[in-house]
């Protein structure tokens, strides 16, 4: 009975409480409004809205009204704001119309508008070396030109996603970027995480299946398809030129001035200018050797220039550069032909855009002949007036030439005219060891050396076990197909090697394993010099040489020189060792400066300070006038005579020296010539007991040395001729010398 | 018994030389070489860029095809086969000949023979291509240049101020030089001579 009575009690005092006023006062209650309104807009959770500071008002997403739990009284004052944003989407909500005094109704104006937030997408670009990197987002394109912060410049809303992709990858060099925490959902903060990372690559990790045979490029001990094989480390160092700044020779056009060019070959057609080549037989542009079929030389050098990173073959050293071939050797090879290949035409052929000029050919002969003047002329207008002024690269090969003459080169680099010009940089050849290839032609107008491997054979297919035979060569391309080239199959012929017997991997036989000589070294300088050029396009071509000249790398420095003993009298040194000249530059008659170092070199072209040689000036011929020196037979007194170069304002630093000797002599290969600076630096610029021979005379023979590059010429130089073998006899007649420098 | 002492001292006096003189390379090619040279006969002087030579009416030089294809079958190409094969330039094959031919570029059965030259220096042969190289004072003036020689004008090269010129069948090579380098509208001018080929190295 007790429970049932309680309701009844309470009831009454509720409805006695709602009627505002005690039972003491009889005051009518104060009526009280709700306070609320409208909402747009809201997509997020967790808003909360506030009324006069206390009471709060959770609203779920998508609401489009809100009313406070608590009332107010007429005249009270209410100030409703957000306490809480929103999130998920992060949005920003607003009120408009909340404050004021209650009236004599429910608030129901307020409205409250809520919009989604936007926020930028963002990150770090790292290891940016090229050009032309662009980054997607959404639609949104951000082209990115060098490492650091990057952020889009479309914010993405709350709540929407992202997505980072590369559009476009950098070239110049070529780079592979790769995003991370590159998608995602925008929160309620911007977006800075995004990295993106940009990397050349490896050798290891080329598609390409021949790389890693190519032992000029990383030489890891591999055999190159040979027996023999190399050591470690003898390459040209150029696996960080494409793993830290992906220079591959972008931009750069190399010209093969040789005897044909495949240009539909697997490997090299991507890189072949289409209509620029030019055949000089047929006068078109097709210069593919149709005539040659043993072999295209000039298809095998273009190889090691800038074979295509791809999945066939292996790679060139500057796998993007582009190649035009002319076919001067193969033609007869007239003057008119000479200049349309180096840089002296326009059109049919257009030589004049060719930044570097591939000659891997030179002349055999047994005596001294000058350069002919319109060839001299071609040469200093390529380097004065191509490439915009800053002038076109010859690089041309020393030649094949030392064996046969004892411990001394039966030719000398000097025996060719054109290797006596400044404007030349004159390559010699090392092999996979190390050492000058067994067949490599020496002298001081070498300027560097460079890979170019001995036989690459294999005694299964018909190579000397032990010998040179079987040491490696170089891998490049060769004529298509297994009917014409080094590599070819067919009953009785064995190339060598069994790669170049169309054995695995090479059954299409569109390599071979057997290229060599300083025609190898050549397109590899080649290659590096396209390297550099990517690197800093505005280096002159004497920057050029003298970044090489200052990067090339020792090697056989334990090579003592060679010494004969001579029959009426003293022991001569024919062949120095290693020399270092007065400006520091280490210098062999074998090796130049050295074998080309590639990251060093390219890392010097990166920060090189342009300007820095000054303008090439000569000092003009300095002549001796008569001399009639009687020179001691078989002797190493020689005959010993000095000029004076007077101090020169413009010649301080000799870039190239030039001497020009006449002698009578009954056979000119025992004569030796060798000049000494005012340093005292000595060069040997010509061996005796070479090649030489016959009772011509030595006529106003021009020869360089490139032994005193650095030194100031003031001084005195001395010349000695030596006599080098028995029984003929003769006069040093008269000489002259002409300093090149700035 | 005098018989053989004369020969024992004759073997002695002779070890010294040889002892002394190791063979030379080239020694004896190339006076064998300037004992053939001396059966030559020799035609005009001529001047060239490289020097002085003279001209080998009996010595003539004609393009071998194809790799595959020898001197002696390129000879019979242009009926030579009995002709003696003295040397090869690049694909040039230079031979001498039965008969004595002008100083001018000769079609035979298709193929060019052309004149060849001696070295008076050097002794090396050179090849008449029938171009000649001139650098005249104005190129503006290359057109009448070739128009007065009875040659025919063909490509310029403006950056070396030279122009080339070819010799028309039956002009005589050593003649059209000669009148060249004696034009007072031409600073120089002389016979393209293929001297020293390039080969790959």
């Amino acid at each position: 009975m007790r429970n049932r009575l309680a309701p009844v009690v309470l009831i009454a005092l509720a409805q006695l409480a709602g009627c505002g006023g005690g039972s003491s006062s009889n005051t009518p209650p104060v009526p009280t409004y709700t306070i609320g309104g409208a909402m747009t807009g809201l997509t997020g959770s967790g808003l909360v809205l506030q009324l006069n500071g206390g009471s709060n008002l959770p609203v779920n997403p998508n609401a489009t009204a809100f009313t406070f739990v608590t009332q107010l009284a007429v005249g009270a004052m209410y100030n409703v704001s957000v306490l809480t944003q929103p999130t998920s989407p992060s949005q920003t909500c607003t009120v408009s119309n909340g404050s004021g005094n209650i009236g004599s109704a429910n608030v129901a104006s307020i409205s409250i508008s809520c919009a989604t937030n936007s926020f930028t997408v963002g990150g770090t670009v790292s290891g940016l070396t090229g050009t032309g990197l662009v980054l997607r987002n959404n639609g949104n394109d951000l082209p990115v030109n060098a490492s650091g912060p990057f952020t889009f410049t479309t914010p993405i809303l709350s709540g929407a996603a992202y997505a980072v992709t590369v559009l476009t990858q950098p070239t110049s060099p070529a780079q592979t970027c790769s995003v991370t925490n590159g998608s995602g959902t925008v929160g309620a903060a911007n977006v800075t995480n995004v990295g993106v990372v940009c990397v050349g690559f490896t050798i290891g990790s080329l598609s390409d299946p021949l790389a890693t045979q190519q032992w000029h490029l990383k030489n890891t001990g591999q055999n190159a398809f040979a027996d023999g094989t190399g050591a470690a480390g003898i390459d040209i160092n150029v696996e960080p030129v494409f793993s830290t700044f992906g220079f591959t020779g972008n931009g750069v056009i190399a010209a093969v001035v040789d005897t044909g060019l495949e240009i539909a070959h697997e490997d090299l057609a991507a890189n072949v200018i289409p209509g620029q080549s030019w055949d000089f037989i047929n006068g078109d542009t097709n210069p593919t050797n149709t005539v040659d079929t043993t072999g295209d030389h000039g298809t095998s050098v273009a190889g090691l220039i800038a074979m295509a990173k791809n999945t066939v073959g292996g790679i060139g050293v500057a796998p993007t550069a582009r190649l035009k071939g002319f076919n001067f050797i193969s033609s007869n090879q007239s003057q008119q032909f000479f200049l349309d290949s180096l840089g002296g035409s326009t059109s049919n052929p257009n030589s004049s855009d060719v930044f570097v000029f591939n000659q891997s050919f030179g002349v055999s002969n047994t005596e001294d002949f000058p350069i002919d003047p319109l060839e001299e002329a071609q040469y200093l207008s390529g380097v004065s007036d191509l490439r915009g002024g800053k002038g076109a690269l010859y690089v041309k090969a020393a030649g094949n030439g030392f064996s046969g003459c004892g411990p001394t080169s039966c030719e000398n680099a000097n025996f060719d005219p054109t290797n006596t010009l400044p404007y030349q940089i004159v390559v010699g050849a090392v092999n996979a060891d190390g050492i000058k290839a067994s067949y490599s032609t020496t002298g001081s107008a070498i300027w560097a050396s460079a890979p170019g491997g001995e036989f690459g054979r294999n005694a299964v297919a018909g190579g000397t076990p032990g010998s040179v035979d079987v040491e490696p060569a170089m891998v490049t391309t060769d004529q298509s197909g297994c009917v014409n080239g080094y590599s070819r199959t067919g009953i009785g012929v064995n190339n060598g090697s069994t790669f170049d017997n169309g054995g695995a991997p090479n059954t299409s036989c569109n390599y071979t394993n057997g290229m060599n000589g300083t025609s190898s070294a050549t397109p590899v300088t080649v290659g590096t010099i396209a390297l550099i050029l990517e690197a800093n396009p505005a280096l002159t071509w004497r920057d050029v040489k003298h970044i090489l000249a200052s990067t090339a790398r020792q090697i056989d420095a334990g090579r003592p020189a060679v010494s004969i003993t001579l029959g009426n009298g003293g022991v001569y040194i024919a062949e120095p060792a290693w020399t270092t000249n007065f400006a520091g530059f280490k210098f062999h008659n074998w090796y130049g400066f050295g074998m080309l170092n590639a990251s060093a070199a390219v890392n010097m072209a990166r920060t090189y300070a342009l300007g820095q040689l000054g303008a090439l000036t000569n000092t003009g011929f300095i002549a001796s006038g008569a001399l009639g020196l009687a020179i001691p037979d078989n002797s190493s007194v020689g005959a010993t005579t000095t000029l004076n170069v007077p101090n020169t304002p413009g010649v301080q630093f000799i870039e190239a020296v030039q001497i020009r000797v006449s002698a009578t002599h009954t056979f000119t290969g025992d004569l030796g010539i060798e000049l000494t600076s005012p340093k005292g630096t000595r060069s040997v610029l010509k061996n005796i007991r070479d090649q030489f021979g016959g009772s011509a005379n030595l006529s106003n023979m021009v020869l360089l040395s490139n032994a005193f590059y650095g030194e100031n010429p003031a001084g005195t130089w001395t010349i000695k001729v030596v006599d080098g073998d028995a029984i003929d006899t003769g006069t040093l007649d008269n000489w002259a010398i002409r300093v090149y420098g700035h | 018994m005098k018989m053989r002492i004369v020969v024992l001292v004759l073997m002695l006096a002779a070890l010294p030389a040889l002892a002394q003189e190791p063979p030379k390379p080239g020694k004896a090619k190339a006076a064998e070489r300037a004992a053939m040279l001396e059966t030559l006969q020799k035609g005009k002087e001529i001047q060239g860029s490289r020097g002085q030579y003279r001209l080998l009416p009996e010595v003539h030089a004609v393009e071998h095809g194809v790799s595959a294809e020898t001197p002696q079958q390129a000879l019979s190409r242009i009926g030579e086969s009995g002709a003696q094969v003295l040397e090869t330039k690049g694909r040039l094959v230079l031979f001498r000949s039965a008969r004595q031919k002008p100083a001018f570029v000769e079609q035979v059965a298709g193929a060019a023979v052309y004149p060849t030259v001696v070295n008076t220096r050097t002794g090396t042969f050179g090849v008449l291509t029938g171009t000649l190289v001139v650098k005249p004072k104005k190129l503006a003036d290359a057109a009448a240049i070739a128009s007065s020689h009875g040659l025919e004008k063909g490509k310029e090269y403006p950056h070396l101020q030279a122009v080339f010129y070819r010799a028309k069948a039956g002009t005589d090579i050593a003649d059209a030089a000669a009148a060249l380098q004696a034009d007072a509208r031409i600073e120089s001018a002389y016979p393209e001579i293929i001297e020293y080929v390039r080969v790959p190295k």
